[in-house]
């Protein structure tokens, strides 16, 4: 059973997290209906299924928690700072308590108790109130109209088909269950029982006209009927007051439904007998099961988006990738048949594929908002720990990404952001003797440019020390002693593997996993990492990140009679190259940049290039050049991973089916400038 | 008296997740992994409850409910159908073979529980 635990647990975790948002956003905007009827939504679930996996102080809590909000719910309290105060705290309980199996730790317990008797004491303050009220108008007797609470009457025609019985079914006990609601009255009808020569055990003849006097909603009484087909039974809710005290109009009633009626009609004929308007007339009928229905998938549609397997997402982003490629194919047939009409079809084909392409893609966005919440939480956590007043300020979060990105995003930004404030943001004493503000800041900011993302975090805390780097780096061997680096150049040695200024490993950062790995990290989702830094300023690193990983937009050019596919956003401009075939530098916008011969590279220089074409790359700002014998074309690429085998390829990092089926790979612009570099072929920077 | 529930599904873990959902029943619980295995449970013992799936290998559950329906011994058994099948054709299918209710995976334990409680009454 241990994995259903797990699953309770994970599950139990996503609605807390769900309600801290909610929480978060209550704090900085005005409630909604939505929300309260959201945060009950996960207090009633949470207490099921803890009920479930005898999470007894779990279940407890958010008992109460559900008692309150169904009271704001119901307008009988009004959400206050405090209660939303009490919820985050409540939620950082509910969070150990799954974390813990259910248990309050010593040290808790108290916590755990002073919440639960705040909740409680939320809860009953309103209650006595209401009952206060309530005698306070007995007193003066004012007669007021029934309250929304009050009991109601319903008309329910109960007619089960013939096979009833053969279904596992006994009908009388609906009876039962109707008695624990309310008071019923009924009228049964035996019309259809036949003679006895006729009559089959196994059938059922009865039928009844129900009248239920109860303060039951109406789809509690629906849920009595479960097992009963639609056609099996009808319930009418009837206007305020009771037909049942009216012994006449019982008396009627024996001519009532018998099931071949339809509901208008049943309408009609209670009004006759009663001659109180039925409520629901033949205008506006909402009492109907269907009606009812289709409002409750109204209401599920308005609070609920559809969840879906993200297998199925990566099912669709793979039938569009066919899409894409037998698209291309029939654009090279097209282009040997040369028929006008094919053509024209084909160009609105390729205008419908594309948007089809664009849709696809965008279902599997997901607003990096779902990231901020984690980052909040470490914040408030690490700075508490390591006594560090920050603010956290979050900007564009409804920017989106790819699924994939953001779930391979998290374990860099949450270590960037313990670099922030483990390495960033001083002290409070420190930062008032650097003449700053006590409290650090923290920013969070996301915005999408072209078709890629950035994501930049920054903090005001003392920056990173160039001087101090190139030290470590030294004493680490990373560099040597008599090289020379420039600014950018050291402070980009953060990102060498291996490489700490740590001087005491802290709790916090430091435990040897650095921010190479980061940078390998992002540079794997065909990203880059850039870091600015001002000393005393604050530092600022920058994530450039692609929208989507499974499709791309390539240029497809010629090295060694074999196709490449360059990935056309780190592609700045293409020229025809003049200089010799010796050269390893060009001059390119005033520069001198690097130029790396792919045929040379990919061939070890073994096979003549036949032509001279440079395509001119950037890669963080710096330019290179790429010589390649001839450019194709541009190529919508849907990215195919290498394999197994071809995973540790030098080059490349993909492949994408061409449209006569053949394949083409596509180049890593990272790999082949490492590749490169590691020979040392090309100097660690652009000579400008 | 100790209710038995028999519950059909050809994924184990299925069968385990209800099983699990169950345990403020008391009961004694059968379980088959597809509908011919099931229905070989018919023996003439005591069941008191059927939960099967609807797609399974060998026999589905439809041809399982209508086989046990025409054994006069579990005529008037409560029968619920499990499924993530959602069309209504299929749902019509199990209606006309006469399942009691029919009750949507993934389903909502406590919910289910009580259709469970309601059947064994």
């Amino acid at each position: 059973m241990e994995e259903f635990r797990q699953g309770f647990v994970e599950e139990a975790l996503q609605l807390a997290e769900k309600l801290e948002t909610i929480l978060i956003e209550l704090e900085t905007r005005d409630t909604s209906l939505d929300d309260i009827q959201d945060i009950f939504r996960i207090m009633h679930t949470l207490k099921g299924s803890s009920a479930m996996f005898a999470y007894k102080n779990t279940e407890y809590l958010a008992h109460a928690l559900e008692d309150v909000f169904n009271l704001i719910r119901n307008n009988t309290l009004q959400l206050s700072p405090e209660i939303i105060k009490l919820v985050f705290s409540a939620n950082d309980v509910f969070k150990d308590l799954l974390a813990n199996n259910d248990n309050v730790g010593n040290e808790h317990v108290t916590n755990y108790n002073q919440i639960i008797d705040k909740i409680k004491s939320i809860a009953s303050a309103v209650v006595s109130i209401n009952s206060q009220k309530g005698t306070g108008t007995m007193n003066q007797a004012i007669p007021d109209k029934p309250e929304k609470t009050s009991e109601r009457v319903y008309y329910i025609l109960f007619k089960p088909d013939s096979d009833v019985l053969l279904r596992g079914i006994t009908p009388i006990s609906i009876f039962d269950e109707l008695a624990s609601l309310g008071q019923v009255t009924s009228i049964p009808c035996t019309d259809d029982v036949p003679l006895p020569e006729d009559y089959n055990a196994s059938l059922f003849y009865l039928a009844w006209d129900i009248f239920i006097k109860t303060k039951a909603r109406f789809d509690e009484l629906e849920d009595c009927f479960l097992f009963y087909l639609e056609h099996e039974y009808k319930i009418l809710e009837l206007q305020p007051g009771d037909p049942t005290a009216n012994k006449e109009f019982m008396a009627s009633c024996l001519s009532l439904g018998k099931g071949n009626l339809t509901p208008n009609q049943l309408i009609l004929k209670i009004q006759q007998l009663t001659g109180t308007p039925v409520e629901g007339t033949l205008e506006n009928k909402p009492l109907t099961r269907n009606e009812t229905i289709t409002k409750n998938e109204e209401r599920r549609n308005v609070f609920e988006s559809i969840k879906v397997d993200s297998f199925k997402l990566d099912e669709l982003i793979n039938l569009v990738s066919d899409l894409v490629t037998l698209h291309s194919r029939l654009d090279i047939i097209s282009d040997e048949i040369k028929h006008e009409g094919l053509d024209k079809s084909l160009r609105q084909l390729s205008k419908l594929s594309k948007r089809f392409r664009d849709n696809a893609l965008e279902l599997r966005l997901i607003p990096v908002k779902v990231l901020v919440l984690k980052m909040q939480r470490l914040i408030r956590d690490l700075s508490i720990e390591l006594n560090k007043d920050v603010e956290f300020i979050t900007e564009g979060t409804n920017t989106e990404l790819d699924k994939n990105i953001i779930s391979r995003l998290e374990g860099p930004l949450l270590h960037i952001l313990r670099n922030c404030l483990d390495h960033g943001i001083e002290t409070p004493a420190e930062r008032i003797a650097c003449n700053k503000p006590q409290k650090g800041v923290i920013r969070f900011i996301a915005f999408c440019s072209g078709s890629n993302v950035y994501i930049q975090i920054q903090d005001d805390g003392k920056g990173i020390d160039p001087e101090a780097i190139r030290q470590a780096a030294i004493e680490q061997g990373l560099i040597n002693k008599n090289e020379q680096t420039g600014r950018q150049e050291t402070i980009n040695l953060l990102f060498a593997p291996g490489f700490s200024t740590a001087k005491s490993i802290t709790n916090i950062s430091g435990r040897g996993v650095g921010l190479d790995v980061v940078k390998k990290e992002i540079t794997a989702m065909r990203g880059e990492i850039d870091i600015e830094s001002e000393k005393n300023l604050g530092t600022s690193f920058t994530l450039k990140l692609p929208l989507t990983l499974s499709i791309i937009d390539t240029l497809m050019v010629l090295v060694n009679f074999t196709k490449i596919l360059i990935p056309r956003e780190h592609i700045v401009s293409t020229e025809i190259g003049k200089e010799a075939e010796l050269t390893e530098n060009i001059g390119f916008n005033g520069r001198v940049i690097p130029l790396i011969k792919l045929g040379d590279e990919f061939s070890e220089g073994q096979c003549q290039p036949s032509g001279q074409i440079n395509v001119i790359i950037a890669q963080y700002d710096k330019y290179y050049a790429l010589k390649v014998d001839k450019i194709i074309g541009e190529h919508q690429a849907v990215v195919k991973p290498l394999g197994h085998y071809n995973h540790n390829h030098g080059y490349f990092s993909g492949a994408s089916i061409l449209g006569d089926g053949s394949l083409a790979f596509i180049l890593d612009i990272n790999k082949v400038i490492s590749n490169k570099r590691n020979r040392g072929n090309i100097g660690n920077f652009n000579i400008k | 008296m100790k209710k038995t529930i028999l519950i059909v599904d050809d994924f184990e873990n299925t069968r385990k997740v209800i099983e699990f959902s169950l345990k403020n029943i008391e009961h004694q619980s059968l379980m088959a992994g597809n509908g011919k295995e099931a229905l070989a449970l018919f023996d003439g013992r005591d069941i008191d409850l059927l939960i099967t799936d609807l797609n399974m290998p060998f026999m589905d559950g439809i041809e399982l409910v209508k086989n046990v329906r025409q054994i006069p011994k579990y005529m008037f058994m409560p029968i619920i159908m499990l499924t993530t099948e959602r069309s209504p054709e299929k749902q019509q299918m199990a209606n006309d073979v006469k399942v009691t209710t029919w009750v949507q995976k993934p389903f909502d334990a406590l919910r289910f529980v009580k259709i469970i409680e309601k059947c064994l009454k």
